[in-house]
């Protein structure tokens, strides 16, 4: 009886909240716009610059750290004033990026593609708030997308693992079997049979990018199995694999991916597909800092710098291989080569 | 490379097992505890904590295992002295050490995710020399632990408490009839106390193994589940401790063989769902076993 | 393993008590890293009531609370342990989002009820395993259910990337197509995301509390549940009403997966669901598996979430603290004697007589309890 009533009154409560609230609320917002409106509009004069971060995998994953980077970066470079850090979990999405619209963010930076949908809701409602999207595409003039095409730059590395094999056997190990890994693995495979074709490439999906225990469990059955060269594109679930390497010593080697990785192992890391995000990201807020924003589409890809990135401080590189990594990266600068975008 | 396949099954199976064996004596003294999963992952992040404050491995163990103790006694006070409910203590339990676990790291360690360090310690691991060669039995001996070890012992301890020793009695009779027990004199709620202690000791050395013994790191949520794994480990036990090193080393197998299956072109996601589902087969048929003894009697 | 669950009501006082416990021990963690409690709480209620849209935000949260604790309860006043409602909202999402997908052509509101229908029916069956399990092989239902969800959840990804997946995403996520536009669910507010989910759900837990309390078919839920000796004694067919307990649980659960789907994400997204079958189960726990209670619980976890939100854009307080606060209230709510030992029992008592007294006239004692 006495919950019942208590259920009652709070849902009248409640009620009476939404109505009352609507009207503050709406005077509140106005405050804020003003206060922003200055810093929002124009941004030079000196007035306050301000960028929101927003991801869905942690900082503390390797390609969100890069992104970060080139992020912190702007922010010091441009003087941003006002910044903040936003985790969002599923389900969240939409109504993180209208609460950072309302609070009067500038700019939004979006990462990876979950994140799309949502920018493609919110940013009509709010036309003088920029994105930019740091891997995924909406549509909006106030919006960057950014596609990477990563079968191209992956080619590359496949050409290089074909050659550096010792036992004919590689291995590509994924997070997830979905699109933009499929990318990256099938490009990779074209590119290991383009130079090596005698040698095996196995494929293995971890299930999750946050588990390194059992990143760790499929590095080892893949090196057991003959493999001497893991591409691993894992994220988290990709430390396991180094633990692996560590664990195993010699002879175990590496392909790290999205950010430089050469220097994790040193000796075993034979090279890693790095992915430029943090220059993306950088570049974005460099237009939004000098009023030259342009939503569009952008394409990225190996002319950029996503690509291969060979560990020659750390390995020892033959000249051939070298130079057909070169030779392929011609290739496939010109366009004469077309590697698959999937695994299937 | 069998011997490979057996090294990664015992040094997988170690948390589990340990969990599987501390719920077990819960379990014989009448406590439902299951909140395994939540102090596997408390104690893998004060095993990190320990470690890399210390830059000891043995002082990261102790700090897992006190913190699991500790979650422990929680549980104890919340069940035993006031009244709440252990199923509804414990589930609530993973959630919140769950959530204590992911608060402390990015508190603490200002990360999130996971977190790396060289200053991380790892338990060192020790193989015997001339038998690590040979083929099946090498298996057994090589990368081992000090926690791996403690997990087969604690199979053998607990088989020994059980069977020939008056604490295994009153431990036992605890939990068959508690009523009956304390008019014999055993005072039920130190038995259960102890046991609930005990199992916090074990879920912290399995914590440890997990962030210390395989990799050298902590990751938020990184028991996935294990610890479920262990309570069904004990249900399908039914009181003997070596059948729950049997099933204990039946879900490592099983997991380690659907790895090997992505090799042959499967989609990941049907291979992943397979521990589930044997899981659910087990159960199902030792249930209609164990009908068909009733029957039968 | 004793899985067996008895119905105990909660009492206001205990249920107030946790409350505030759980939030000084959370204040400690704020301490600790070193930010003001009260700020950082200020922040939390601004975040969950402070404005149209931290309302509309706790709403849109406690609407798949709703659901999923609403299934919680059924389940737990049956006297069964349904932890497989995660499984349940993913195979009610996924069967909703193709409905909405594949049946255009259809009048909007029959779209609707197609998939609505399609949800609980698929919630429904992922219910039948469990239960089963406990009525027909007398085993325990809480393990199976919960490796069904980690099966639902491989399942469900697995079918969309092999039957459903659309043309030309570059994305990550496993995900379907946008479901048709009249099976949206329209916003209450807009253009802030909650929808009419909410008002459903609401009606919901009102219809479970008349059904639960006045209904034979409700007696016997409730009956079994609180003691299942006595229920068989008294000719109610024990397993028949666990069963069906379990698949109306099922339902409901399967339901909330539809909501979601067809009120936010607008198709089926891989791992949409931030564990609101648990949360589902710990709102359930703090209501005390009552409809009502349900309400004060899923809405009060609601405003937690999106407080916490708020918290973490604001102040540098992890959100996981949200999850910890939650967990000790509904400890503390379990701990039946923690108001006894306390002392507010005498204190609580000797307030209602003060008011009782003064009520009626001529005095006497407090009847109630």
């Amino acid at each position: 009886m006495k919950k019942r009533l208590l259920a009652v009154v709070l849902c009248v409560a409640l009620a009476g909240m939404v109505t009352g609230c609507n009207g503050g609320a709406e005077g509140k917002t106005e405050e804020k716009e003003k206060v922003e409106q200055d810093g929002t509009k124009e941004p030079e004069g000196g007035a306050e610059l301000s960028a929101a971060f927003v991801t869905v995998q942690p900082l503390g994953d390797p390609t969100i750290d890069l992104c970060y980077k080139g992020f912190t970066e702007a922010v010091e470079e441009f003087g941003f004033g006002k910044t903040t850090v936003v985790e969002a979990k599923a389900g969240e999405y939409e109504e993180n990026f209208r609460a950072l619209c309302e609070e009067g963010y500038g700019l939004i930076i979006a990462n990876m593609p979950e994140l799309q949908e949502a920018v493609g809701r919110v940013a009509p409602d709010y036309p003088d708030t920029k994105f930019m999207i740091a891997l995924g595409e909406a549509k909006g003039d106030n919006v960057i997308s950014t596609w990477n095409k990563e079968q191209y730059g992956t080619y590359i590395t496949g050409v290089f693992a074909g050659l550096m094999t010792k036992t004919d056997k590689v291995a590509f190990l994924g997070g997830v079997d979905n699109d933009q890994l499929g990318r990256v693995g099938g490009g990779f495979v074209d590119g290991v049979k383009a130079s090596n074709p005698d040698c095996k490439v196995e494929v293995m999906f971890v299930g999750d990018f946050s588990d390194p225990t059992k990143g760790k469990q499929m590095a080892q059955l893949l090196y057991d199995e003959g493999c001497d060269i893991i591409f691993q594109a894992a994220a988290q679930s990709g430390k396991g694999v180094f633990e692996c390497a560590k664990e195993m010593g010699e002879g175990h080697n590496i392909i790290g991916i999205d950010v430089d990785q050469n220097g994790d192992l040193p000796g075993q890391v034979y090279g890693s597909f790095v992915t430029p995000y943090d220059k993306w990201v950088y570049e974005a807020m460099e237009e939004f800092a000098k009023g030259e924003f342009e939503g569009r589409v952008i394409y990225r890809s190996v002319k950029e710098g996503t690509t291969l990135k060979m560990a020659e401080d750390y390995v020892e590189i033959p000249k051939e291989v070298s130079d057909a990594v070169d030779e392929a990266t011609e290739k496939i600068i010109s366009g004469e080569i077309e590697p698959a975008d999937t695994l299937k | 490379m069998i011997n490979s396949f057996i090294i990664t099954v015992l040094r997988l199976s170690a948390p589990i097992l340990l969990c599987a064996i501390g719920s077990l004596f819960c379990d014989r003294a009448g406590v439902t505890n299951i909140s395994l999963e939540g102090m596997m992952l408390i104690s893998s992040f004060t095993a990190v904590l320990g470690s890399f404050i210390t830059g000891s491995w043995l002082a990261g163990l102790l700090a897992a295992i006190c913190a699991s103790v500790l979650a422990s006694l929680f549980f104890a006070l919340i069940t035993i002295r006031f009244g709440g409910a252990e199923l509804v203590v414990g589930f609530t339990m993973n959630v919140l050490l769950d959530g204590l676990s992911v608060f402390l790291l990015r508190s603490i360690f200002k990360v999130s995710g996971s977190f790396v360090s060289e200053k991380i310690v790892k338990i060192p691991s020790f193989s015997v020399p001339l038998i690590k060669n040979i083929p099946v039995l090498g298996g057994l001996v090589t990368e081992l632990n000090i926690l791996v070890c403690a997990a087969y012992g604690s199979v053998f301890l607990a088989y020994f408490i059980f069977r020939k020793t008056h604490l295994g009695l009153q431990i036992i009779a605890s939990g068959e009839n508690p009523q009956a027990a304390a008019t014999v004199g055993i005072n039920v709620y130190k038995i259960r106390l102890l046991m609930l202690v005990i199992t916090g000791g074990l879920c912290g050395m399995a914590g440890a193994q997990l962030s210390l013994g395989y990799l050298s790191m902590f990751t938020e949520g990184m028991t996935a589940g294990r610890g479920f794994i262990a309570l069904v480990a004990v249900m399908f036990a039914r009181g003997s401790a070596f059948r729950v090193l049997l099933v204990t080393m039946l879900f490592g197998a099983a997991e380690m063989l659907s790895n090997y299956l992505q090799l042959y072109q499967f989609s990941s996601y049907l291979i992943l769902m397979i521990p589930y589902i044997c899981v659910i087969a087990l159960t199902i048929i030792q249930l209609i076993f164990e009908r068909k003894k009733k029957i039968i009697k | 393993m004793n899985f067996d669950f008895r119905q105990q009501p909660i009492k206001i006082s205990s249920a107030v008590l946790a409350v505030f416990l759980g939030l000084l021990i959370g204040a400690g963690f704020i301490l600790c890293t070193g930010n003001n409690p009260i700020t950082v709480y200020g922040f939390m209620f601004e975040g969950a009531f402070g404005s149209t849209a931290s309302v509309a935000s706790t709403l849109r949260w406690t609407t798949p609370l709703l659901y999923a604790g609403l299934a919680a309860a059924i389940a737990f006043r049956g006297g069964m342990f349904n932890f497989g409602i995660e499984g349940q909202l993913y195979v009610g999402a996924f069967s909703a989002a193709i409905a909405g997908v594949y049946f255009k052509g259809m009048p909007g509101v029959i779209h609707i009820l197609l998939c609505f229908a399609a949800a609980m029916a698929a919630g429904c069956l992922w219910g039948v395993v469990p239960a089963l399990i406990r009525v027909k092989l007398g085993g325990n239902e809480a393990i199976p259910a919960m490796m069904m969800n980690y099966v639902a959840m491989y399942l469900c990804d697995y079918l969309t990337q092999t039957f459903f997946l659309p043309e030309d995403t570059f994305g990550q996520t496993m995900a379907t197509e946008l479901i048709a536009d009249h099976t949206k669910l329209p916003k209450i507010i807009p253009p802030y995301t909650v929808t009419y989910g909410f008002v459903i759900a609401v009606i919901l837990v009102i219809l479970a509390h008349f059904g639960l309390k006045y209904t034979k078919a409700g007696f016997q839920i409730s009956m079994t549940g609180m003691n299942s000796e006595f229920s068989r004694y008294g000719g109610i067919d024990v397993n028949k009403i666990r069963f069906r307990a379990m698949l109306l649980s099922g339902m409901t659960a399967g339901l909330c997966g539809a909501v979601e789907v067809m009120g936010i994400t607008w198709r089926y997204e891989s791992g949409f669901s931030p564990d609101f079958g648990i949360e589902g189960i710990l709102s359930s726990l703090l209501g005390g598996n009552e409809p009502f209670g349900l309400l004060l619980g899923a809405l009060f976890m609601g405003a937690m979430k999106a407080g916490s939100l708020v918290v973490e854009r604001s102040a540098e307080v992890p959100r996981a603290l949200a999850e910890v606060i939650k967990a000790f209230i509904i400890c503390f709510v379990s701990a039946r004697y923690l108001s006894a030992c306390m002392g507010l029992d005498r204190i609580a008592d000797k307030v209602r007589s003060v008011i009782c007294r003064q009520t009626k006239e001529g005095g006497g004692r407090a009847h109630d309890q």
